[in-house]
């Protein structure tokens, strides 16, 4: 999907170099059964209990140049790397210690998804004694991990001086809607508190040293945020999950010491999907080192996202600039480019102008926004793997957030103006609508396909038309083109029909069609069913047929649906 | 997102298993934990029949076996970062040695030093020095004394005055003596041949008197100086090349003789550059006059005159074309000449970077360069820094003098590197160079340009 939409970017013969390649070793990749004859994925089968596995750590610079490297230079030579394997028959994924079915799959209002998973009194206590257990002068965002009163403990950091209230409003807000788009995240908040407060911890100690903490060091780091007129300083909390921390989850591979990991995680749906949620809130740092094990009770590994302080315009320390969400940082085949073209090599960033309307706000597109140029600033395998249907499978969570879903996270950050809570707002909405019209177009976005009524002859098909239901496409501009097959009855047939509101309808008929039990394979028939909209929201339009999976039931002498394709 | 009658069935049966499976240890989850560290054959029974119920599990696919077409793909690719990641590792691995027996000394021993006003520096002393400490003594402000040790065994002894006296004005007064061990020589003119690469040694002893003027709004500079300096070559210490005496038999002036000049002279600079979004834009240019007067024996007097203009000219945000002329002269020549180690010459930063550094030596010489320079590197996180890329063209050429320089004897020699910036200011460069002796790579702290 992507290398089609950057076309021109690549040359011809590397496209066809990549092509005989596949071409080459397409015979020695194993292929699966049609998906309604697979097991289906078991919901929370990976909560089981498992011995405690032991810590690990990232790795960063090894992940990177073994990992991160390899698949971003290889991005531009991309094929398809299959379709996500924990899929359901409706191509769907089941709740597991990965990801939850939330928004979109249950009803929560707005003021429960602003709640989240927040439980009463998991706020730090502000007012009581903060003990300063260990901190991290230097880094990107120097902080503490911070112990209140109740004594639970929070990574703490402030917003620089420079940037207030950026990367603490958007780790909160990042924080709920990730919650609601159904991963597993901690409880984070937004406070402020005031810095006479704060005592040292015994044994208080500088991260990574064994050298004692002072208050010194405590001071040093408030003194890197702006106080507020009254004196406190503004902070942003993460409480320590229950649990014990066992290391990043990688994006490849399974981990060998947990047993209930089962499918390789680049070929987990909700991780290839996640990178559509994370160019929705534009969160480029959604990395390995930033997610997080957890050996939880009643034994297993639940696998949290974490920290969203590099969310929409904040780049955590200073606003974003345009060429963070389109460019790598360490962008080796780009920066070739320009010294092989002495200069004249560009990107469309270098003259984007990237304006900071108020620094809580940071730089963040909206109407520019191009989910398909958008980027992660470390690629991972599971986002590189993501195929059309994965991306229509996070494109229809992102589409499950309102208006009012949205505003009442972004409450949640307290901005300090309320037009800042509207522009966030309406930022989100409209990079909402990006991705459902960028990824609704690239497939057919059918649900809920029922057999209304059937015969030996015929049947009459209902679903639900995504982009038709989320007003990505009016009715009038759609059609659907369908065609049905199943050889081994003989059945051959097309036709076409146009949208309506509601519930959409095809009445599929045909002649012949041989009786007589049939097993396995051969006694599915493929519908496929192409919605041809008169405008696509992509570069290159080529949507796929949605297909249908229909079973031949003899004894009722009519077929019935087993499973969805997109 | 309903579901069909069919799915339902499916999931209801799945479903009862690991219902029956999980709900033990859900109900005795918390227990497990608390408790587990004590009860290890209950903790190790419970997860026996976890282990149990997994296998039991029928479950799509995991992963996809044998090989994809995206899996050969990457295999270059992923060469490629283990390669990397291996060089890292052995660089990683020598720093380590390095901190370890070098760095980390010589930081502390640098850091104690300091406390007795003792500065230590690493850098050359001279045409093919190799690396060497400098240290230098500051305690009794503004005088100072300095001396250095390279690892060629260039040497180099300073002591003086470095007064800034204020209102601009600064005072100079220093006694020197260097000593080089092996500098090379290929002769004298625009055709000298690779071949006859020679060294030699030569020992300097020199004391100056200057009085400066800067006004850094203008941007303006001048300088006078006087002193006395003493110059005796001998034979070099790379016993790889043959000696400037056995390649260039019978006589060089200067060579294995003691040179002495008293000499007087001043400089202009001025510098109009600034740095608008950090890139360098303007022109700075530099001219400069001497007089030589050989004294106590040496029959000789010559003028020295050198000017240097380079400018920068911004294209668009990321791109600069730069531009230096550079040209130097003796004339008014009497006596036995100019020694062949006051002559001018041309080589690495001095207006041909494909050719080393004093290639070509002669009394005149003139070198034009154009330089296109890029951002290659740049990212928002770090703004200060950029890596840019930038690629040339060096022309020049020597002779008897500026006016009798021979357009066929130019040579030329264009190239390609990548600059490192901070604050727009180059921290060290690196470059290759085409079209003299040899392919030539090089390496220089802060800029050659």
């Amino acid at each position: 999907m992507r290398a089609t939409t950057k076309a021109g970017r690549c040359p011809r013969k590397i496209e066809l170099a990549a092509l005989a390649a596949a071409v080459l070793v397409s015979g020695c990749a194993k292929s699966l059964p049609p998906l309604p004859l697979r097991p289906e994925p078991i919901a929370w089968a990976d909560t089981l209990p498992i011995r405690e596995p032991e810590s690990r750590e990232e790795g960063r610079i090894l992940r990177t140049l073994t990992v991160h490297v390899p698949y971003d230079l290889s991005e531009d030579f991309r094929v398809s790397e299959g379709e996500a394997l924990n899929r359901t028959h409706f191509d769907d994924v089941v709740s597991s210690a990965w990801w939850e079915r939330r928004l979109g799959y249950r009803d929560i209002s707005p003021e429960e998804l602003a709640r989240g998973h927040i439980s009463p009194g998991a706020a730090p206590d502000v007012e009581g004694t903060l003990k300063v257990r260990s901190a991290k002068a230097d880094g990107v965002t120097p902080g503490f991990v911070m112990e209140d009163a109740k004594g639970d403990v929070y990574i703490v950091k402030f917003d620089p001086a420079d940037v207030p209230y950026m990367q603490s409003a958007v780790g909160v807000i990042g924080n709920r809607l990730m919650w609601g788009a159904g991963y597993w995240v901690p409880e984070d908040f937004v406070g402020t508190l005031d810095p006479a407060r704060l005592t040292l911890a015994e044994g208080a100690e500088v991260d990574g040293t064994d050298q004692p903490l002072t208050m010194d060091d405590v001071q040093r780091i408030i003194a890197l945020t702006r106080p507020l007129p009254n004196g406190r300083v503004r902070f942003a909390a993460s409480k320590f999950v229950p649990g014990k921390p066992k290391g990043p989850s990688f994006m490849s591979g399974v981990r060998d010491d947990d047993p209930n990991d089962h499918f390789s995680h680049q070929h987990r749906r909700e991780l290839r999907g996640l990178r559509v949620i994370s160019a929705w809130l534009n969160d480029t740092d959604r990395r390995e080192g930033n997610t997080l094990d957890v050996f939880v009770a009643p034994g297993y590994l639940r696998h949290y996202q974490i920290d969203f302080a590099a969310g929409l315009g904040s780049g955590t320390d200073r606003p974003k600039h345009p060429k963070d969400d389109v460019e790598r940082p360490a962008d080796l085949i780009r920066a070739l480019a320009r010294v092989a073209s002495l200069g004249v090599y560009r990107e469309g960033w270098e003259n984007t102008p990237h304006p900071v309307v108020h620094p809580a706000l940071g730089f963040v597109k909206a109407e520019d926004f191009q989910p398909d140029e958008w980027k992660s600033a470390w690629d991972n395998p599971a986002f590189f793997a993501m195929t059309d249907a994965d991306a229509y499978w996070g494109a229809k969570i992102v589409s499950s957030f309102t208006e009012a879903h949205i505003r009442a996270v972004v409450n949640e950050g307290a901005l300090p103006e309320p037009w800042l809570v509207d522009t966030v707002t309406h930022v989100l909405m409209i990079r909402r609508d990006k991705i459902m019209g960028r990824y609704f177009s690239s497939v057919t976005p059918l649900e809920e396909p029922q057999v209304a009524s059937a015969s030996a002859q015929g049947l009459s098909l209902l679903f639900q038309d995504l982009g038709i239901d989320r007003g990505v496409w009016a009715p009038g501009s759609t059609r659907y083109e369908w065609s049905l097959s199943h050889p081994q009855r003989g059945i051959e047939a097309s036709g076409q029909t146009t949208a309506r509101t509601g519930k959409q309808q095809l009445d599929i008929g045909w002649t012949g069609g041989s009786r007589g039990a049939l097993s396995g394979e051969e006694s599915l028939a493929v519908l496929r069913v192409l919605a041809v909209r008169d405008k696509y929201y992509m570069t290159h339009p080529d949507p796929r047929a949605a297909t249908i999976w229909l079973r031949w039931n003899d004894s009722a002498g009519r077929y019935e649906v087993v499973g969805l394709e997109h | 997102m309903p579901i069909s009658m069919f799915e339902r069935r499916v999931r209801l049966f799945f479903s009862l298993i690991v219902a029956l499976s999980v709900a033990p240890f859900a109900v005795s989850g918390a227990a497990a934990q608390d408790n587990g560290a004590n009860e290890p054959d209950t903790l190790a029974a419970k997860i026996a029949r976890a282990d149990s119920a997994r296998a039991r599990l029928v479950q799509p696919p995991g992963e996809y076996r044998g090989i994809g077409a995206m899996d050969v793909i990457r295999v270059p690719f992923q060469l490629f970062g283990g390669g990397l990641a291996l060089a890292l590792a052995g660089v990683g691995g020598t720093y380590y040695v390095l901190d370890k027996v070098l760095i980390t000394p010589f930081q502390d021993a640098s850091a104690a030093l300091e406390k007795v006003d003792v500065d230590v520096d690493v850098g050359g002393l001279g045409s093919r020095s190799w690396p060497g400490l400098i240290f230098r003594y500051n305690g009794l402000s503004p005088f100072y004394a300095e001396l250095g040790h390279s690892l060629r065994n260039y040497q180099h002894y300073s002591a003086g005055l470095d007064w800034n006296v204020g209102g601009g004005f600064a005072l100079g007064a220093a006694g020197t003596y260097d000593r080089l061990r092996q500098p090379h020589f290929w002769g004298i003119g625009p055709d000298t041949r690779y071949e006859n690469r020679a060294d030699y040694s030569q020992d300097i002893t020199d004391f100056t008197g200057t009085i400066r003027w800067a006004d850094s709004i203008t941007g303006l500079s001048l300088s006078a100086e006087g002193g006395w300096e003493k110059s005796i070559t001998g034979r070099g210490t790379d016993d790889s090349y043959l000696d400037v005496q056995d390649q260039f038999v019978p006589w060089l002036f200067g060579l294995d003789t003691s040179v002495q000049f008293a000499r007087f002279g001043g400089s202009a600079e001025v510098d109009l550059t600034d740095l608008p979004n950090l890139l360098l834009r303007g022109m700075q240019a530099s001219l400069a006059w001497h007089h030589y007067e050989g004294v106590d024996g040496t029959v000789s007097s010559f003028e020295h005159v050198e000017g240097d203009a380079r400018f920068f000219i911004p294209v668009n945000k990321r791109s600069t074309l730069a531009l230096r002329v550079l040209a130097e002269e003796h004339f008014a020549v009497s006596g036995m000449g100019v020694p062949f180690t006051h002559m001018a010459r041309l080589g690495d930063d001095r207006g041909l970077r494909g050719y080393s550094g004093r290639r070509f030596r002669d009394l005149a010489a003139a070198a034009g360069t154009m330089e296109w320079r890029y951002e290659a590197y740049w990212h928002p996180g770090f703004p200060d820094m950029r890596i840019d890329g930038f690629t040339f063209v060096d022309a020049g050429t020597v002779g008897p003098s500026l006016s009798a320089l021979d357009g066929s004897t130019l040579h030329v020699t264009p190239g390609i590197g990548l600059r490192f910036l901070q604050a727009g200011k180059s921290r060290g460069e690196v470059y290759v160079g085409f079209g003299g002796d040899k392919l030539r790579g090089g390496f220089q702290i802060g800029s050659t340009f």
